[in-house]
């Protein structure tokens, strides 16, 4: 079974979707626990502090080949 | 038993006492070996043509240093003793149809001796009525163990031609090589039920070996694909190690419609190259290990959708080892799976649909994983809330990459798009680092989707290669959400956004190129919108607004003008800080009652008291 749920957020809407076989399918406490855990988790994504990039002489990242950018050791 | 030496010294019949001796080398005229006899071919023989022209029955046969040819014609062989029943070495020509039966029925031992023997000269067996224990060590053609209550004995062997194993018989352990060798034809194998515990190769150039029925061998034995044909004619193949690594060798997997392998064992349990392999059908791999122990998958195929593999890893809480090479796979599937991916960390490829389990982990990879390609469709990701830590390029042409539930980024990551359509499909995307466009045709679909870049960078939003790039809202709404407290910005290369672009950070969001937006608006007060100077905006709706003390900032990158273009109807912001802002396009700009003039604008409409220098009283 699928649930898709979205949350309105000032840094937009957060939508995303819980899996879950037939037969094991949560209580809607645990649902809604596990939806509040996916914005919680996306929330501390956003506004998680920047890691050290390293910059270039313009302060742009600096990238790798495959386009990671580089953080500072 | 006595023994019968077959003395012609040219060709001529088994049925003739004129071709039997009592003696090696000895005169003719001895009776026809038969259910009592021995029949005996040696070096004495001569280097004719024994033609069978009855089917005899004899206690044993040895072709032991026979130089000549035993031809079967369409007739054959019963041999109905105990012990070694059957010794053929390499000197000796079979032709015809050969085929022994061996007929006792007692629990003694029996062998069948063939060393050395050709494909050519390999005889068929069926083994019908012993009830003890065969050893069939040596090269066969056919093995026919149908009917067969008895217990065959771990041996090498190579088969070249069909093999049937029957149910009612007990195959026993051992570590000595069945191996599956014709080079030509397609022989069948029927398993019966029975689990094999012991190594099987199949290394038959040009031979096709087809599945009857379902193909098993024990956990922790090794099929091993060295060259050929392996037809699982929709049948199930189960080993514990799979190793079709020889990639110096042709090699064909056809896998029918639902035709699969899986791997039930620990350690390297699948080792593969497409290289020189051929796959037919719909190629499904399920990794069924348990357990906690190591596993790795090494799957060096997937150069191409043609030839890439689906995988399933469907248990286990086992520390998992792949994509550490170069290769891909069709369809990726962890449900079930609940241990430690060690992440990716060589380039590779999902052609298909990307499924990840709630239950695993996924170590961070610098390398490349690339969605779309090939295969055509629409491919779905589904990670289950966890986070990709790599970088990701979508890139397959005219094909749909969609989401399934929420899709983040580890934070050092970029997602490029490179080719063909990725659909939100109404969930939200928060890249790493940069979501940035290449060289393709390519199109960013929301269908009420967000996509999220929370980096503070010039380029958080890098629409690098603007020609190719279009993007579609699709059903609802779709945001380009810039969620960085400071300063970042939005590169749009002068595209078309059908989507609202959002400034959801404090920081300044920086907006280069002439480009069309559904709507811009903000979430957050304060914040500034800087527009390249010179560059146009063109809107269907301005929607932003501070508040009071809050007010959000709108100005140009440089001491000139930038454009804000909206064909028709009215803008009611309020609290907003305008400078270097041109209002144009047909509609009417009213930056608000609250809002501050702070010089060089053009079209913005300032009620009274909105300059913010002085106030004028009636």
């Amino acid at each position: 079974m699928k649930i898709d749920f979205q949350f309105t957020t000032q840094y937009g809407t957060f939508s995303d979707a819980l899996f879950f076989e037939d037969d094991a399918i949560p209580s809607d406490a645990e649902i809604e626990a596990m939806k509040q855990q996916r914005l919680a988790n996306w929330v501390a994504v956003i506004e998680a502090p920047q890691p050290n990039y390293v910059l270039d002489a313009n302060g742009n990242i600096v990238f790798d080949e495959n386009g990671n950018a580089l953080i500072r050791g | 038993m006595a023994n019968r030496y077959w003395v012609t010294g040219g060709s001529g019949s088994w049925n003739n006492t004129n071709n039997w001796s009592t003696a090696t080398g000895g005169a003719s005229g001895a009776s026809v070996p038969s259910t009592a006899d021995a029949a005996i071919f040696d070096a004495s023989s001569g280097a004719g043509t024994a033609t069978l022209d009855i089917s005899p029955t004899v206690q044993t046969v040895n072709l032991t240093g026979f130089t000549g040819t035993l031809a079967f014609g369409t007739n054959n062989i019963s041999v109905n003793s105990t012990g070694t029943v059957w010794t053929q070495t390499t000197s000796c020509s079979i032709t015809g149809t050969p085929v022994v039966n061996v007929t006792n029925t007692s629990s003694t031992a029996i062998t069948l001796s063939s060393t050395s023997v050709t494909q050519a000269n390999s005889v068929s067996f069926n083994v019908a009525n012993p009830t003890g224990t065969i050893t069939a060590g040596g090269v066969y053609k056919n093995l026919d163990f149908t009917g067969f209550t008895g217990t065959l004995a771990n041996s090498t062997r190579t088969i070249y031609g069909n093999v049937k194993f029957s149910s009612g018989m007990t195959l026993t352990s051992g570590t000595l090589t069945t191996t599956f060798a014709a080079t030509s034809g397609t022989q069948q194998i029927t398993c019966a039920t029975k689990t094999l515990d012991f190594p099987v190769t199949w290394n038959g150039a040009g031979g096709t070996f087809q599945l009857q029925d379902d193909f098993t061998l024990a956990t922790g034995r090794k099929f091993t694909c060295n060259a050929g044909t392996l037809d699982l004619n929709n049948k199930t193949l189960s080993c514990g190690l799979f190793d079709a690594n020889a990639a110096g060798n042709v090699r064909t997997l056809a896998f029918g419609t639902t035709g699969q392998i899986s791997c039930t064992g620990t350690g390297t349990v699948w080792q593969y190259t497409g290289t020189n392999l051929t796959i037919t059908g719909t190629p499904v791999v399920n990794i069924t290990s348990t357990g906690s122990t190591a596993i790795t998958c090494d799957a060096q195929d997937g150069y191409s959708y043609a030839n890439s593999l689906s995988y399933n890893f469907t248990g286990g809480t086992y520390p998992l080892t792949f994509f550490n090479t170069i290769g891909g796979a069709r369809n990726l599937d962890f449900t079930g799976y609940a241990g430690t991916w060690g992440g990716i960390s060589a380039t590779n490829t999902v052609f298909g649909n990307l499924t990840f389990s709630s239950g695993m982990s996924i170590s961070a990879g610098a390398s490349i994983m690339t969605f779309g390609l090939g295969g055509g469709g629409t491919k779905v990701i589904t990670t289950n809330n966890k986070t990709l830590d790599f970088p990701i390029t979508i890139t397959g042409v005219g094909n749909i990459v969609q989401l399934q539930d929420a899709l983040t980024m580890g934070s050092t990551r970029t997602l490029t798009l490179t080719n063909g359509t990725l659909d939100l499909n109404g969930k939200t995307l928060t890249v790493g680092t940069a979501f940035t466009t290449a060289t393709g045709t390519k199109n960013l679909t929301f269908n009420g989707g967000t996509l999220v870049c929370p980096t503070a960078s010039t380029t958080a939003f890098n629409n690098a290669v603007p020609t190719g790039f279009t993007t579609t809202a699709g059903t609802g709404t779709g945001v380009i959400s810039m969620t960085a407290a400071t300063a970042k910005t939005f590169v749009g290369g002068g595209s078309t956004f059908n989507c609202t672009l959002q400034n959801s950070g404090a920081g300044a969001l920086t907006v280069s190129g002439s480009n069309t937006f559904t709507t811009i608006s903000n979430s957050v007060q304060p914040t500034t919108f800087t527009f390249t100077s010179g560059t146009t905006q063109t809107l269907t709706n301005w929607s932003v607004n501070g508040t009071a003390g809050n007010l959000v900032t709108i100005g140009a990158s440089t001491t000139s003008a930038a454009t804000l273009s909206k064909s028709s109807g009215t803008v009611s912001s309020d609290y907003l800080s305008i400078s270097y802002s041109t209002a144009s396009g047909g509609a009417t700009w009213n930056a608000g009652a609250n809002s501050t003039d702070g010089g060089n604008n053009t079209g913005w409409i300032f009620t009274a008291g909105s300059t913010g220098n002085f106030l004028i009283f009636f």
